[in-house]
């Protein structure tokens, strides 16, 4: 990357790939969210639209975000897409009374932080076609 | 550039000693499909099985669905990239097998998602079930990773669909139908009074089972270009999208675009139809802005009055959505948008994930958040087990009379974003 | 023939006008003022059997009461269905159709139906729980609404399919349903962009949100004499709520003095909101209403002065179209005023 980054992410297959300035949370997709948003009001500005890949928020355990590796004045856009992102799974959460998220088995949940994972990638990889 | 598309009604299809197509029955010889596509190493075995319409089946899990076409005349060979070489297609001759599809089902990732139900309610949401349906059924050798795994498979479902249609060749159609297209330049003075428009088809990106390739090539990283629509009828653009079955575009909407088609047959009647843009859908923000900047830029390059723009997939697209109609309208590009919602079980929820005010007309493909109990299957082609982790689906969603409970995400193509089928979301 | 029950305030329950407002809920046989154009759309289909009228104050007022009376009443009646209104902008009226009729649904599960003009605060509220027919902002509109009111409560009575507002005449209740459509979306999608190109009208299938685009006045050029005003829809009030500020959807706001006041005291303020533990503003109410802060910058010069009244009102749910009016009557004042700037705090 041209600039310095950090991950915020929820998928322990995350850890221990070299990625500098990880901050693994152990929560779900939503609540990580929250952690982005807080960061965003802190002037951390979004690299990655939250909702990334088509695997809806309320069906994937796992979700990474990238940001700004430093603070800078509060960014406008990252404000309204962390809204928005954080509203869209919320609305997804009510749809049952235990989202489908919390009932995968071991290998789903693997299968989910592998294809996460090769988002976060594939993300950087265009971003190293930018050197 | 003119394409002749020769249309085979398929009637069924039934496996036999020889593969041929007679009398709209389409006869497959499994042995020699099979050995076909164990040319590919990473094949262990394959099977194959039949749906039919009407027929008491579900196909789950399903990965790509596509139309069998094989050129009976004209430069290269469809799928160009993967069957056919990277030669230009779109000229001379198709030959199409209408009413028939291949729905390629495998284990790739433990969440494997996508329904086609060919009775009962289901069957309502998708056009598929109205089709005659081989399924290969791939089985990989050990060990496989994934990233090789699903690309395994969707290269069998292009060539099993190559090979069922060139039992075509040399074969007088059922009936034929002719798209002309002309150069821009051309079309420019031949029709200066007709309003010109572009269509922009937005490509998904993000990786492992979020991909789209044109002629072969995975389009991440590229700017936004330009396609003739003739090419993208001879599968120029191919699926690696097995997210969100609901609303991903499948190799066999892509061949079938419908926006395409839809411009193309009033081309040079109520509008000018000057071609195609491919604009990516990528996870980093700045690309998306970049595919935006550049897809607008080239519209107006172009010097169009209008752009209708679809989306694939939900949630991040809908920002990419969002920023191509905000600097078209902002340069005088008048835009239509198409798209689906997630509205909630009852539709009260705000069914997008990015809006702006800008995006005064837009065509909506449908709640995929509404339920559906699908009744039990005689047969089940596939792996019934798996609904009860498909997206859409729940745990808890196979009854015990064996129905299952899902939402309409879960049915393939049901809420598709290019406009394939005929649902709406109306307010009440 | 179905029974109908029939709710009017003291106008067009023909009792009186606003000095009537108080009035207690009371009921008369048969039909009443609307009622009678009501009943000829009816014809032989149901019969409006009594009429309920209860003034509007009255209802807003003792709200629990009112409700506990007029469903007892109803109740009583065993109708097969309760229509209220209409109401088409009345405030106070509006809102107690609204109610009424839901509650009569929620408790007698019988089917309900009220018409409002769409910016009623009622009609906001409740257009998602009951059918509300969309009317004119007067009732000079009275004309118009009766027979669509009669027609859907027909239907409503029958238990036959409601179709779209556009059809039947109801406010819309927010619900997206998936239907069938002749065309694909590609050909709906053509179709709306010859239109768009053409100029020729077109319906978008999926709205935007309403985007409210308030242009922000300019910057404050000199701070250091400008004079600044505070705004709260938090709720704090003087001790006692001289003005009876509701704690959800405040059909009011209140202006009060602190002129000579450099904190809220305990004593002499207190919170009124519904919506959030009132324990740390009741101990403090300077945590919602910032007074002692603003005092210590108006001291050291970083604003001009502080204007001596605040305006408050509770925010917990209170209509858009209330909060409107509250923000276009509250700048009027501040202009009269010579308020350059206002800070508005929440909860």
């Amino acid at each position: 990357m041209g600039h310095p980054f950090r991950c915020i992410t929820n998928n322990p297959m995350l850890i221990d790939r070299g990625f500098t300035d990880l901050e693994y949370y152990e929560t779900d997709v939503l609540e990580l969210f929250r952690v982005v948003f807080q960061k965003v009001n802190c002037g951390y500005r979004l690299l990655t639209h939250p909702l990334t890949g088509s695997i809806r928020p309320d069906i994937t355990p796992y979700k990474t975000v990238l940001m700004s590796g430093t603070a800078g004045t509060i960014d406008m856009e990252s404000v309204t897409l962390i809204g928005k992102a954080i509203r869209y799974a919320e609305d997804l959460y009510r749809l049952r009374d235990i989202p489908v998220y919390k009932k995968w088995g071991k290998a789903a949940r693997e299968d989910f932080q592998l294809i996460d994972l090769s988002i976060i990638e594939r993300a950087l990889e265009v971003e190293e076609m930018g050197k | 550039m003119k394409l002749t598309l020769n249309k085979f009604h398929v009637q069924d299809i039934q496996f036999a000693e020889a593969s041929s197509f007679c009398s709209g029955v389409l006869y497959i010889n499994k042995a020699e499909l099979a050995e076909y596509l164990m040319e590919d190493t990473n094949i262990c075995s394959v099977d194959f099985d039949i749906a039919r319409p009407g027929e008491s089946v579900r196909i789950v899990p399903i990965k790509d669905v596509v139309q069998p076409r094989f050129k009976q005349s004209g430069s290269g060979q469809v799928f160009p990239g993967f069957v056919g070489d990277v030669e230009t297609v779109g000229n001379g001759e198709t030959n199409v097998l209408e009413d028939c599809a291949v729905a390629t089902s495998g284990k790739i990732v433990a969440f494997q998602e996508g329904i086609i139900d060919m009775s009962g309610p289901g069957a309502e949401f998708n056009s598929f079930s109205k089709m005659n349906i081989l399924v290969p059924l791939i089985y990989p050798v050990e060990g496989l990773d994934k990233h090789t795994h699903e690309a395994t498979v969707r290269i069998a479902g292009l060539k099993t669909a190559a090979y069922m249609a060139k039992t075509t060749l040399g074969l007088e159609p059922d009936e034929k139908e002719v798209f002309e297209h002309e150069s821009i330049l051309e079309m420019g003075q031949k029709y200066p009074h007709l309003p010109k428009v572009v269509y922009v088809d937005m490509v998904q990106c993000q990786g492992l089972m979020h991909d789209t390739y044109v002629y072969g090539l995975n389009v991440k990283g590229i700017l936004s270009t330009m396609i003739g629509p003739l090419e993208v009828l001879d599968g120029a653009i191919i699926s690696g999208n097995c997210a969100a079955p609901g609303h991903k575009n499948a190799t066999i909407h892509h061949e079938n675009n419908p926006i395409i088609l839809d411009l193309l047959r009033r081309h040079g009647k109520e509008l000018c139809f000057v071609g195609v843009l491919l604009s990516n859908e990528s996870a980093m923000l700045k690309e998306k802005k970049r595919a935006a900047y550049y897809t607008s830029s080239l519209s107006q390059l172009l010097g169009v009055d209008g752009v209708i723009v679809s989306e694939e997939g939900g949630g991040n697209p809908e920002t990419d959505l969002m920023f191509n109609c905000r600097l078209h309208e902002n340069k005088g590009i008048k835009t239509v948008l198409v798209t689906d919602e997630y509205c909630g079980r009852d539709g009260a929820s705000q069914g997008l994930a990015d809006v702006t005010p800008e995006a005064d007309a837009v065509v909506t493909n449908g709640n995929g958040n509404q339920f559906v109990v699908l009744p039990k299957m005689e047969r089940v082609i596939g792996d019934i087990e798996t609904v009860r982790i498909i997206t859409g689906g729940n745990v808890d969603s196979i009854g015990e009379d064996g129905t299952v409970s899902v939402e309409i995400a879960a049915i393939m193509g049901s809420c598709c974003e290019m406009g394939y089928e005929h649902m709406t979301t109306r307010l009440r | 023939m179905k029974r109908i029950v029939h709710y009017l305030n003291q106008f067009y329950g023909q009792i009186g006008g606003e000095e009537f407002a108080d009035q207690e809920p009371i009921l008369r046989e048969g039909i009443v003022g609307p009622g009678t154009g009501l009943q000829a759309v009816l014809g032989e289909k149901a019969e409006i059997v009594a009429t309920i009228i209860c003034g509007d104050n009255y209802f807003a007022d003792h709200q629990e009461d009112a409700l506990e009376t007029i469903l007892t009443m109803t109740e009583g009646l065993a109708p097969d269905m309760f229509i209220a209104g209409p109401g088409f902008n009345a405030g106070r009226y509006g809102l107690a159709c609204a109610t009424i009729c839901a509650e009569v649904k929620k408790r007698l599960s019988i089917p309900v139906l009220t018409a409002l003009y769409p910016e009623n605060p009622g009609a906001e509220m409740f257009c998602s729980k009951i059918y509300i027919v969309e009317t004119s902002i007067s009732a000079a509109g009275m004309r118009q609404a009766l027979p669509v009111m009669g027609t859907l409560a027909e239907k409503l009575l029958e238990g036959g399919e409601i179709g779209f507002p556009e059809e039947e005449g109801y406010i819309a209740q927010g619900f997206r349903v998936n239907v069938h459509t002749k065309k694909n979306g590609a050909e709906r999608a053509v179709d709306m962009m010859i239109k768009k190109l053409r100029g020729e009208p077109y319906v978008t299938e999926l709205p935007m949100p309403v985007f409210d685009r308030v242009k922000p006045a300019p910057a404050v050029k000199d701070m250091a004499h400008a004079r600044i005003a505070l705004i709260t829809s938090g709720g704090i009030v003087p001790q006692g709520n001289p003005d009876h500020i509701p704690s959800a959807n405040a059909g009011i706001y209140g202006i009060y003095d602190i002129e000579n006041l450099d904190r809220l005291t305990s004593e002499g303020f207190m919170t009124v909101h519904g919506g959030y533990d009132p324990v740390y503003a009741t101990e403090d109410p300077n945590r919602v209403l910032p007074l002692d802060v603003c005092r210590e910058i108006e001291r050291d010069g970083g604003i001009g002065e502080l204007y001596g009244r605040y305006y408050s009102t509770v925010g917990n749910t209170t209509a858009v179209s209330s909060a409107k009016r509250f923000a276009e009557e509250i700048a009027q004042d501040m202009i009269r005023n010579e308020v350059q700037a206002a800070i508005l705090t929440s909860n």
